[in-house]
């Protein structure tokens, strides 16, 4: 199945359209572990699944949207 | 219909007369609504070298070309007109209600010349217009005159006003245009024109419909984009956000934003949500530009401190995130607007002051009085450094004891600057004209760009910044674009010729002054010019156009069949005939110019831009030269002027 990954750091295998080819069951975490180098780090960002805010543990569906919370400056 | 109403009111207050008139379907494929249609119709009928305070000045509240037809950010509103603060082309934009309010009343615009003989308001419900007397409502702040309105209009249900507080009264040149109980258009000093006009309000009652060519498409749109707006609430811990922005200072590679990531916060806490991240990452100015996040205790700015008073959400019209916040004021005065991060950053870290519900005071007086908070912190800022560095004295203040920090002498000295009294007086203007009456040499520590002060971002930080506050027609502001909004608006999914950004890169590629960095701020202050043209907020486009459909909106609401790259080029036009305007204006555009602290000339000796400069004006030009202008003086080149349409206003600038 396919996700969109809205993430401030790499993510391993993601295209250039921001979609991710993972396998059915694929929870949040695993997703996360897909993070480069320092942003390792920064796994404890909030997670949020089609607008709704999940835990680690939330298992993805095909054509989910996760976007992992980060904060800019700006106003 | 097609989005817009294809008819404009012009108000003549000398004469007390007005007119309607029908603007023809290709002005809108060539400026779109908004922005583009102001700049069309000024550039045409305000005279060559109109005094911004006089007669023959045109000021126009415009609604968006988007605006009414169901797309989501679509509400903001635009205020044009020649800028008392730069003396060239001025503009203005707000959230809030009155966009709507406009177009239910049967116009895009409304074009108000001439001056009263004594205070007055207009009143159109679509039916009618009337210029009625505000004798009563003269010396009342925007947020009472807006209740007064309001409440004798017989129609409180529809009533919308904008309306002038204290400071558009006394001609503040750094005053601005509220609606919404303190929501303001705060830039250019277009507050003071309306003031000179003895135009108090604009009260409008109007229920016509707002009709598109694809209503059902627009919908669509709609629920589809909707699907990646943040909703609900959500837990962040605040210290995390703190722990984000030392990352983000402190790692040499940087990752290309993505706005979809930070709405979440904007919707939680608003912009107040990057005070920490700005401080720490040096994004804020402290200190009148000349200080770091050592010197404030930036501890003390955590969002949830900050919205410790927030009792609830506040949306602007047509928007599902709903980033404003309700707030109980410490003064008494009720349910008030949450500071936005602008305001947070100039009422504290730039003067010092580390006393949270001052900050929460001196917002909602600028809101009330309507002056800009922008410009008046930094001139407040500009003031202290000047006492600081002895070029004024006790006796120059009336006694008034102006050190950083100094919460009782700030409060004092911002209602002095309202009422344009006491050492006020010389600041009511904003730092430039400070500058001139205090003397002394005082120039070197008034922060601006072609006479408009800064927005709360460092461009040591984020050079994109920098280079829209010198060289944008409209100097000094920050919401024209930044490297930050260029790569959250991910233009490259959708434009042919602009560059895209990789998911990660060099940090120190933010500040290449190339052809590509060129291209960036180009693409960014033409997409601008749509966006003010549509009415949208920029928080909206934060989500990239790959996913907030502003060319599809624009198609279904008109019935065009135009490609994003068209799109564009009605941006490059706009911006190319704001240009034009300060030309005319004789307005030097390579005149502007930041002082050198701004761009790290000579470079910082401590804080986070340490030995950092930014070659900002190598920047402008590569900007001006992917406009399609020269790169060294700025005057937009006859073969882009002639691609454009413009030969005719640019044979007026001669």
């Amino acid at each position: 199945m396919k996700v969109r990954v809205i993430a401030p750091f790499e993510i391993n295998g993601l295209d250039a359209a921001g979609m991710l080819e993972v396998p059915a069951g694929t929870r949040v975490r695993d997703i996360m572990k897909r993070s480069r180098s320092i942003a390792r780090n920064l796994m404890i960002l909030p997670v949020m699944v089609n607008g709704e805010q999940v835990k680690a543990t939330h298992i993805l569906n095909d054509g989910d949207t996760l976007v992992i919370v980060f904060p800019i400056s700006g106003g | 219909m097609k989005g817009y109403t294809g008819k404009v009111l012009f108000v003549d207050l000398t004469q007390r007369s007005w007119h309607t008139e029908t603007i023809p379907d290709e002005i809108y494929e060539d400026y779109l609504s908004g922005v583009g249609l102001g700049a069309h119709i000024l550039f045409q009928r305000i005279p060559r070298g109109a005094d911004p305070l006089g007669p023959h000045n045109m000021i126009a509240f415009i609604s968006g070309l988007l605006t009414g037809t169901s797309a989501l950010f679509a509400g903001r509103w635009m205020v044009v007109g020649k800028s008392p603060l730069t003396g060239g082309w001025g503009d203005a934009n707000c959230g809030g209600n009155f966009g709507p309010a406009i177009k239910q009343c049967g116009y895009d615009g409304i074009f108000i010349t001439g001056i009263a003989d004594e205070p007055v308001y207009l009143f159109a419900d679509g039916k009618t217009v009337e210029i009625r007397s505000a004798a009563h409502l003269w010396g009342k702040d925007a947020t009472e005159t807006e209740a007064a309105l309001i409440a004798g209009s017989g129609n409180t249900l529809r009533a919308r006003v904008a309306c002038i507080g204290m400071a558009g009264e006394k001609l503040s040149l750094i005053s601005g245009i509220c609606n919404d109980r303190g929501r303001m258009a705060a830039r250019s000093g277009l507050g003071a024109v309306m003031g000179s006009k003895k135009l108090k309000a604009i009260l409008l009652t109007g229920s016509q419909p707002m009709v598109s060519a694809d209503l059902p498409e627009i919908k669509r749109l709609s629920r589809e984009c909707n699907v990646l707006v943040p909703k609900g609430d959500f837990k962040i811990p605040p210290w995390l956000v703190a722990i984000a922005g030392w990352f983000m200072g402190a790692s040499p590679r940087a990752i290309r934003l993505d706005g979809l990531s930070s709405l979440p916060i904007f919707r939680k806490w608003g912009t107040s949500s990057g005070m920490q991240v700005g401080i720490l990452t040096g994004d804020t100015p402290v200190r009148n530009w000349s200080g770091d996040r050592s010197d404030y205790p930036w501890q003390k700015l955590d969002a949830l401190t900050l919205n410790r008073r927030t009792i609830k959400r506040y949306h602007c019209y047509a928007c599902p995130l709903g980033c404003g916040g309700v707030m109980i004021a410490p003064s008494g005065d009720g349910e008030v607007h949450r500071p936005e991060y602008e305001s947070i950053s100039g009422l504290g870290p730039m003067l010092l002051n580390a006393d949270l519900e001052s900050i929460f005071t001196l917002n909602e007086l600028f809101n009330r009085s309507g002056m800009d908070s922008i410009s008046a912190s930094n001139t407040l800022a500009f003031a202290i450094n000047c006492y600081e560095a002895h070029l004024i004295s006790d006796q120059d203040t009336h006694g008034l004891q102006l050190t950083w920090g100094n919460t009782a002498a700030i409060l004092q000295l911002a209602r002095q600057m309202i009422a344009r009294e006491g050492f006020g007086a010389v600041l009511a203007d904003g730092v430039k004209l400070a500058a001139q009456r205090i003397g002394k040499g005082a120039d070197r520590l008034a922060i601006h760009a072609g006479g408009q002060e800064l927005s709360m971002h460092d461009p040591k930080y984020d050079s994109g910044y920098g280079i829209h506050y010198i060289a944008d027609p409209t100097p000094g502001r920050h919401s024209i674009g930044s490297n930050m909004t260029y790569e959250t608006m991910r233009l490259w999914t959708r434009i042919s010729w602009v560059p895209e950004i990789p998911a990660s890169y060099p940090g120190i590629r933010r500040h290449s002054a190339d052809a590509e960095k060129g291209l960036h701020a180009a693409g960014a202050a033409m997409a601008k010019m749509i966006i003010d043209g549509a009415g949208l907020c920029n928080f909206g486009l934060m989500m990239g156009v790959d996913r907030f459909p502003m060319f599809e909106y624009l198609n279904a609401a008109t019935g065009w069949h135009k490609t994003p790259d068209e799109y564009m080029e009605i941006g490059r036009r706009v911006q190319t005939l704001r240009q034009l305007f300060n030309l005319r204006e004789g307005v030097d555009p390579a005149g502007v110019k930041l002082p050198g602290l701004v761009y790290g000339d000579p470079p910082a000796r401590r804080g986070p831009h340490k030995g950092k400069h930014v070659d900002i004006y190598k920047m402008r030009s590569y900007t001006w030269q992917a406009l399609g202008w020269d790169g060294e003086s700025g005057h937009p080149l006859d073969a882009t002027v002639d691609q454009l349409g413009l030969a005719a206003e640019r044979a007026a600038t001669g």
